[in-house]
């Protein structure tokens, strides 16, 4: 029976302990007291008179006991008094805890940072009603026609049929994320606009925080609808939070447009690394986009759809009927494509629209990040690991040298179970104070890894707090590291031999369980070691391997700069003047070997390709194109095999011409390109000439598409100068921002980069492969190295008397190191065996990271073994030499 | 027939000390344990630690209070005494303790 009053004293009791147990004390001194004297006044003696007091009570030590028992709560009780145990345990080995909280919050710290990045790319849904309804399409296949380089993107006509299959899907929207110019208040700036269709809102179920959403009735004429939604957090960065700004008019690409509503609070778009700003209705995209107003063509695939499924509908549903849509889309669609071969047209006629839940919306991160995050969780799980097995030697061996003390304990009646509770609690607070250090350390990885990312428009949605799920993890993980780490110390410890640990006999033969028990542990520590040093060279090759794949360009001697003249008002008359002016200034600062531009980024991009048909061949062609200025690719140091590169006479005259690269040359035409015509392939005539054919070029991702088209520039929007120096880059920074200060002071210039820099942004997460992994097999190799020393040094300090002794008997300093080397050989072995079956498992995981190297590297795996091993020896050879200098007596004195 | 120790139920070891400072009034342990073994004429053979426990439970019920007084022989003693649930605990417990007993007697006469 519950009684409130009593668990309230129960609770009182506990603080005040030392009070209620010397009251105790006396009440039960009086009590025998009382029965003292009056057995005396019966007759006995004093003496007898005591002694038949304290029969008659029955035990004094067992009812203070049990008045204790009952009196508090004595669970909390031994665990407060277990704490301050280990407490005073932990002050008195500073240097133990230190090492041993330090590890482990590396190892927790590191992992909590993995996690958090994974939870924030890979878990989190979208702040959406009901995500889990949510499907996503892609149709992966031959599309035949231009694909805007967003994975999972369709057509706009697909979608607009999509929108029928209403007994599948109760609602499907489309959405396509670009960058416009928004003029406001006066100022001008560039911000993230979604183009979204008239159900966007209403299909994710979003309520406005003021004014109201986009609906149907917005999205029916295309240029009829000019109105915007903010997003929550532009309306608080730009304006303020101010509610007055519903109904006022902003420009956007110089389209007037009126802000109705403002959208709700943490809602940061559907995908989820990339903020948007506001957001528009789709048939607004001519006034967004202008440069590519065509709404609805089935050859441009270049919406990203999401559709909520309908009562009662499952995936496999969803999907069956998506295939019997697609098919019958797709053979009304082929009918008007014009001069396909056969095998092309039932290739494209195979294409599947493919339904994947739709939860996490699209994010360029989870596809860039979602392999390696995995491979990092699995580098530092193993670092963890690592450390944890670390501790457990040192637990060990601490326990070893309290075997005294547990033995007296035990022979004073503790249980077993006491004393295993208190060694646990002391792994917990070890683990808890490692868990703590470790969110400290996970804070600053956090903040360090996303300022590593080199597209800070992904990183703006990124937040830098671990959350709830994050912190979660760290603390499971402190705690399975407790209970890892403890458990085997102190089930060890626990297994009493009274007698031998009373006698002080805690040598030789009650440390062998002990012994056997590190030994194994250092294996462990090796195994993983090796693990991680050989993933460490893989990648450290990988991204030399990719650094090393250049050809064609100098990147580190090409400077870009790109410009945005629309921003102040330029038409694209003039902007194509103040191209040649700017061009005409940047050639003449000194140090400047040449100048050329193209219509947008690099002239390796990749980023925009075309499918074309080649004359002469039915094939399809997918390549690259750049839109490059007069002279450029000379410019650039770029040899041409044939023919020639665009004039100035070419623009003038608006002669129409490409450059190919020379593989696309040699493969479509066996090299003699240059007459022969190409054009988009829907066109079964292609028109346009090949007026030359240059040397190839390096994409900036090794792996990326390699065949470039170069047209001239018309129309130009944009332009981004290619700067070729002779002198190091970071001096012409400053000349250069006062050439196009001086062709127009209001024109603002972007950040500055080398080619090769842009170049390693796109190997980012090589880099970051190769350096972590670096780093976690650094840290393991210094961990298990520690290891090794550990259990070396305290093996020597065991073997004492057996050193002296041999030494006694005239054993050569060979002979003694050889002892001390074997166990060492041993670990090392052990180690090497485990680590043969992991790596060959691990590492078939890995493949897809690599390149040029296969995982199975022999070169690799024996460099790292050989590092380990001249580690491993160092490492047992320090306690060796110390096992030396022990001089016979010593030895044979100490006990 | 002496009873042993084990054959005295925890419960009616509460209801003696509460009977017992209810008769006796304000009193330290060594005198309630007096007043039990004299009232049971040493049929009841406690082990008088067995005691000590049971008062911190009443005590912690709140159906008795403590506190330290000095006794005749100028010591320091930990005095019981009853308090106003705990009489009213009593009289509940030893109401049940009658009914208990009469159905036992009916049932052993109802047996024969």
């Amino acid at each position: 029976m519950f009684s409130f009053r009593a668990a309230l004293s129960k609770l009182r009791a506990v603080l005040a302990t030392p009070r209620l147990d010397t009251e105790m004390n006396d009440e039960l001194r009086f009590h025998i007291e009382m029965e003292t004297e009056a057995n005396m006044k019966r007759g006995m003696s004093r003496e007898e008179a005591h002694c038949a007091a304290i029969r008659q009570f029955g035990g004094v030590a067992q009812t203070a006991e049990a008045c204790r028992e009952r009196r508090g709560i004595p669970f909390i009780e031994t665990l407060l008094q277990d704490v301050r145990y280990a407490l005073r345990l932990f002050r008195r080995f500073p240097g133990f805890t230190a090492v041993a909280v330090l590890s482990l919050a590396l190892g927790i710290g590191a992992n909590t940072a993995i996690f958090t990045l994974i939870d924030q790319v890979l878990i989190r849904a979208l702040p959406v009603q009901n995500p889990a309804e949510l499907v996503r399409f892609d149709a992966p296949g031959k599309l035949v026609g231009m694909q805007q380089n967003f994975p999972h993107t369709i057509p706009y006509p697909v979608f607009q049929r999509l929108g029928s299959q209403s007994s599948v899907f109760s609602g499907v929207l489309a959405h396509y994320l670009t960058g416009v110019n928004m003029s406001a208040g006066g100022t001008t700036e560039r911000v993230s606009c979604d183009l979204v269709s008239g159900s966007y809102f209403r299909v994710l179920g979003l309520r406005p925080t003021y004014g109201r959403l986009l609906t149907e009735d917005d999205d029916r004429k295309p240029g009829a609808h000019p109105v915007a939604v903010l997003s929550y957090g532009f309306w608080e960065r730009r304006f303020g939070s101010d509610p007055s700004i519903i109904g006022r008019t902003v420009r956007l690409n110089k389209s007037p447009m009126t802000i109705v509503g403002v959208a709700p609070q943490g809602f940061r778009g559907i995908s989820a690394d990339n903020y948007v700003d506001i957001l528009v209705p789709l048939m607004m995209k001519a006034q967004m986009v202008p440069w590519w107003p065509q709404l609805d063509s089935p050859r441009e695939a270049w919406l990203d759809v999401f559709a909520r499924r309908a009562q009662g509908v499952s995936l496999e549903q969803a999907q069956a009927a998506m295939d019997v849509f697609y098919r019958s889309y797709l053979n009304e669609d082929v009918r008007t494509l014009t001069g396909v071969p056969e095998n092309v047209r039932r290739e494209f006629l195979a294409g599947r629209l493919v339904v994947q839940p739709g939860l996490r919306g699209t994010s360029n991160l989870q596809q860039i990040f979602a392999s390696p995050l995995k491979a990092l969780m699995a580098m530092v799980g193993i670092v963890l690991l690592i450390a944890c097995a670390n501790l457990a030697g040192l637990l060990i061996a601490r326990a070893a040298a309290r075997q005294t003390e547990f033995g007296i304990r035990i022979a004073l009646g503790a249980g077993r179970g006491r004393l295993f509770r208190q060694l646990m609690t002391e792994s917990l607070l070890l683990a808890c104070a490692g868990g703590v250090a470790g969110l400290a350390v996970a804070l600053v990885s956090i903040r360090g890894l996303i300022a590593l990312l080199p597209f800070k428009q992904m990183a703006r949605g990124l937040e830098y707090m671990p959350d709830l799920n994050a912190l979660a993890f760290t603390m499971g993980v402190s705690i399975l590291a407790a209970l890892v780490f403890g458990l085997v110390p102190a089930l060890q410890t626990t297994r009493p031999a009274v007698w031998p640990s009373l006698k002080g006999e805690v040598r030789a033969s009650s440390g062998m369980g002990a012994a056997r028990l590190r030994r194994a542990s250092v294996a462990l520590q090796v195994a993983l070691s090796l693990v991680l040093v050989v993933g460490a060279g893989l990648f450290a090759r990988t991204l030399y391997n990719l650094k090393a794949s250049d050809y064609g360009l100098e990147r580190e001697r090409i400077v870009l700069v790109d410009i945005d003249p629309t921003l102040n008002g330029y038409t694209s008359s003039r902007i194509r003047s103040l191209v040649d002016d700017i061009n005409r200034r940047l050639k003449a600062i000194p140090g400047v070997r040449a100048v050329g531009f193209t219509g947008f980024g690099p002239i390796n991009a990749t980023n925009n390709y075309n499918t074309l048909r080649m004359e002469g061949h039915d094939e399809p062609a997918t390549v690259n194109t750049v839109n490059i200025g007069p002279g450029t690719l000379l410019a650039m140091g770029l040899r041409m095999r044939s023919g020639r590169e665009f004039t100035t006479f070419d623009e003038r005259s608006s002669r129409d011409g490409v450059v190919i690269t020379e593989s696309l040359a040699r493969r479509w035409f066996g090299g003699a390109a240059v007459g022969k015509r190409l054009g988009s392939y829907n066109n079964p005539w292609p028109t346009t000439p090949i007026i030359g054919v240059v040397e190839d070029i390096a994409p900036p991702e090794p792996r990326g598409r390699r065949d470039y088209v170069f047209y001239s520039t018309r129309g130009m929007r944009f332009a981004m100068f290619h700067i070729l120096t002779a002198l190091p880059p970071e001096t012409l920074s400053g000349p250069i921002r006062d050439a196009v200060r001086s062709a127009d002071p209001n024109l603002p210039v972007g950040d500055l980069n080398t080619m090769a820099a842009v170049a390693d942004q796109a190997l980012f997460t090589e880099r970051m492969l190769a350096l972590l992994s670096t780093c976690f097999g650094g840290l393991a190799l210094l961990l298990a190295a520690f290891g090794i020393y550990g259990v070396t040094a305290w093996s020597v300090v065991r073997r004492k008397r057996e050193i002296g002794i041999r030494l006694a008997l005239g054993a050569g300093a060979l002979r003694i190191l050889s002892l001390v080397i074997t166990e060492v050989l041993w670990m090392l072995g052990a180690g090497l065996v485990l680590a043969a079956p992991a790596i060959i498992v691990l590492f078939g995981l890995v493949r897809a990271q690599l390149y040029g190297v296969e995982p199975g590297d022999p070169l690799t795996i024996t460099a790292a073994t050989a590092l380990l091993v001249v580690i491993a020896l160092a490492a047992g050879l320090l306690p060796g030499c110390r096992a030396l200098r022990v001089s016979a007596s010593d030895a044979l004195h100490s006990e | 027939m002496k009873e042993t120790k084990s054959d005295v139920l925890q419960g009616t070891l509460d209801l003696m000390i509460l009977k017992t400072l209810d008769t006796l009034g304000a009193m330290h342990g060594w005198g309630v344990a007096q007043r039990i073994s004299q009232i049971s004429e040493n049929l009841l053979q406690l082990n008088q630690g067995t005691l000590y426990p049971a008062l911190v439970r009443v005590e912690q019920r709140g159906w008795v209070r403590s506190e330290w007084r000095v006794t005749e022989n100028n010591r320091r003693a930990k005095y019981y005494s009853l308090t106003r649930i705990g009489k009213k605990q009593l009289d509940a417990e030893a109401k049940q303790w009658d009914r208990f007993a009469a159905f036992m007697t009916r049932l052993l006469n109802a047996s024969e």
